[in-house]
């Protein structure tokens, strides 16, 4: 990690005004006294990893995507409920402290909502009391290829979304914003001048900004149920589920008990599962109320575009394009809806 | 959506941490269904234990897993609770095994019931199939309890054969407030009562469409030939109410198992009216 290599790369926006050797440092700082994620270089691909794990935290390349988002710190692909030994129930170690180093925009905004998501009605314990000790440090994007935030709407965050966020948005001018008194604390050792975040902070402009008519998707998406389009997604879709893994609002889970060899030991699990797999809706005596899967992209795409926004007035898509990118037949979210506008245009247009 | 951010607020119960409960008494009610009376372990929560006919409850056995199971006895039973559970997997086949002593983990309840107090000074039809009963049983020994709440009761419901037919040993103490009508798929010779499909019974009690709430519980294949006939009788959509099998997973709306569309079945469900799913092609299937 502390290689000539790394240290010598260079931050868009941030080249020549500031040396890698401080800004590593300030997170080296940071590191010393919590778990610090921050993407670093898996293979060609960017994870979010532990600092001081990998050989280099990736800081000249932080325009691109993650494979998995944020979520998988604050709701992990498999996480402990409870313990059970001769029935008796144990809750699970207390959440850590960490802090999350560059989350995009369109990620700042989808954890703001995944969390409002999990803060709704009846509160998910496990994930607010581990989203609650989590500090996240957003940054600038150079906009991942196949992103679409300008679309969804995702493509600007307010103060409150996060901790912290390094605006390199001015080239040779970097600033580093606080949005919370944790951020604050956090920014004391950093080699940037702090500055209030006064307000929303924007992804860099897409060069094709059309919005997406969020108000009416809703009843279209409704409207669009059992047209040919989704018949036709589905010849292609090899319903792997993958769109859903990779999706920083998708939140899908299923629970199941793991035991010691004595099975009176052992403890119940939460994973994520994904609407897109066959048994989803499959209930006690075999009937699936979601069998075709058709059916399924078409409830993947409403609970995004239906569902999240009538309950948030917000989709359940960031925009990041992550579905899309790591998609294996590359079934692209901007055609879906644009088949959606085009087989309700009718009724809408008249 | 900052505000929505649960930084300052106190931390949250956790849902899915079950809570103990004891058997105190099981019997076979039907072949592969068993009933179970219960008792919270804890003294507190079984005194501060309260529900609404037609919400479940997510039952587990540790090491094994867990379901969503409704509760069949009154919510005016205070001391005890009623399950009723079909042999349908590992779960519930260990279930069964249970014996009187033995203890289980619940959560719970979750989801909404029959709007019974809705239905005050009105007459009530409870409409079952199968293990479809059992919920509708929680609501029958409510009303019947509260009688001078309601008018008329009428208990129609249908099984496969004769040694299907779930509480059977009840029928005549309902019978006092109300009406029960039976009928069975196919049945031995020595039956006494009536075979055929569950709408026949419509043509032997006399309804009154205008003042009469309707509750129904059964398999899906039931709704549309039930429903049917409720709609040439005269009955509003409003004045149905139906409880959507789904597998409720979480029960708090998150897991996305048990969603209809735009409801979850565990948090506006399981109980519905067709009022409020009219249009959701894929809910009564």
């Amino acid at each position: 990690m502390n290689s000539r290599e790394s240290e010598n790369q260079e931050i868009p926006g941030l080249a020549g005004v500031q040396a890698i050797p401080e800004l590593l440092a300030w997170l080296r700082g940071i590191s010393a006294r919590q778990r610090l994620y921050i993407p670093a270089d898996k293979g060609g691909n960017r994870i979010f990893e532990e600092f001081g794990l990998s050989d280099g935290p990736v800081l000249n390349q932080l325009q691109e995507r993650t494979v998995l988002p944020v979520k998988k710190l604050f709701l992990p692909p498999s996480e402990i409920l409870f313990d059970f030994s001769h029935e008796v129930i144990r809750p699970p170690a207390e959440p850590e402290d960490i802090v999350v180093f560059g989350l995009h925009v369109c990620e700042l905004s989808a954890d703001s909502l995944l969390t409002a998501n999990m803060a709704n009605d009846r509160p998910d314990f496990p994930y607010l009391s581990r989203r609650d000790r989590g500090l996240t440090i957003g940054v600038t994007c150079q906009r991942s290829p196949g992103c679409f935030c300008e679309k969804t709407g995702h493509d600007h965050v307010s103060p409150g979304s996060f901790d912290l966020f390094l605006d390199l948005g001015e080239p040779g001018r970097p600033r580093l914003l606080a949005g919370s008194d944790a951020g604050r604390e956090l920014a004391a050792a950093a080699p940037f001048v702090l500055e209030e975040a006064a307000q929303e902070i924007t992804a860099p402009p897409a060069s094709n900004p059309e919005r997406w008519p969020l108000e009416s998707l809703p009843e279209r998406i409704h409207d669009s149920f059992g047209a040919v389009m989704w018949d036709e997604l589905a010849a292609r879709c090899l319903g792997c589920g993958n769109c859903t893994i990779v999706c920083p609002l998708c939140y899908c889970f299923y629970t199941r008990d793991e035991t010691e060899l004595d099975p009176a030991m052992g403890r119940r699990l939460r994973l994520w599962d994904s609407c897109q797999l066959l048994a989803f809706a499959r209930v006690a005596g075999g009937h699936n109320f979601r069998e075709a899967r058709s059916e399924r992209i078409w409830y993947r795409f409403s609970h995004k575009f239906m569902r999240t926004q009538q309950t948030f007035g917000a989709p359940g898509c960031s925009g990041c394009g992550a579905c899309f990118h790591f998609c294996p037949v590359g079934i692209d979210p901007r055609q879906v809806i644009a088949g959606v506008l085009e087989v309700t245009k009718k009724s809408y247009e008249e | 959506m900052s505000e929505m951010l649960p930084r300052d607020g106190a931390p949250p119960l956790d849902e899915y941490v079950p809570s103990q409960a004891r058997v105190l008494e099981t019997r076979e009610l039907a072949p592969g269904i068993r009933h179970f009376i219960l008792e919270f372990v804890d003294p507190g929560l079984n005194k501060a234990f309260s529900f609404c006919s037609g919400q479940f409850l997510q039952v587990s056995l540790l090491g094994i897993g867990e379901a969503p199971i409704s509760i069949c006895s009154p919510p005016t039973k205070s001391d005890t609770f009623e399950l009723c559970v079909r042999e349908a997997g590992n779960l519930t086949r260990a279930l069964h095994r249970l014996r009187p002593g033995d203890t289980l983990w619940v959560r719970g309840p979750y989801g909404q019931g029959f709007p019974l107090a809705e239905m005050a000074g009105r007459d009530l039809v409870f409409v079952g199939g199968g293990i479809g009963l059992a919920p509708l049983r929680s609501a029958i020994d409510c009303a019947v309890c509260l009688n001078e709440e309601f008018g008329e009761l009428t208990v129609l419901y249908g099984a496969r054969n004769p040694e299907n037919l779930l509480f059977t040993d009840e029928y005549d103490s309902w019978r006092q407030q109300g009406r029960v009508e039976v009928i069975v798929d196919e049945a031995p010779p020595e039956w006494q009562g009536r075979t055929g499909m569950i709408t026949a019974l419509f043509d032997v009690v006399e309804l009154k469409p205008a003042n009469t709430s309707v509750l129904i519980c059964g398999p899906p294949v039931m709704f549309s030939f039930v429903l049917g006939r409720l709609k040439e009788l005269g009955f509003e959509d409003k004045d149905i109410f139906i409880s959507l099998e789904r597998h409720m997973r979480c029960g708090v709306g998150k897991c996305e198992h048990c969603v209809v569309e735009s409801f979850y079945t565990c948090r506006q469900g399981p109980v519905l009216s067709i009022d409020q799913i009219r249009g959701i092609s894929s809910a009564l299937r």
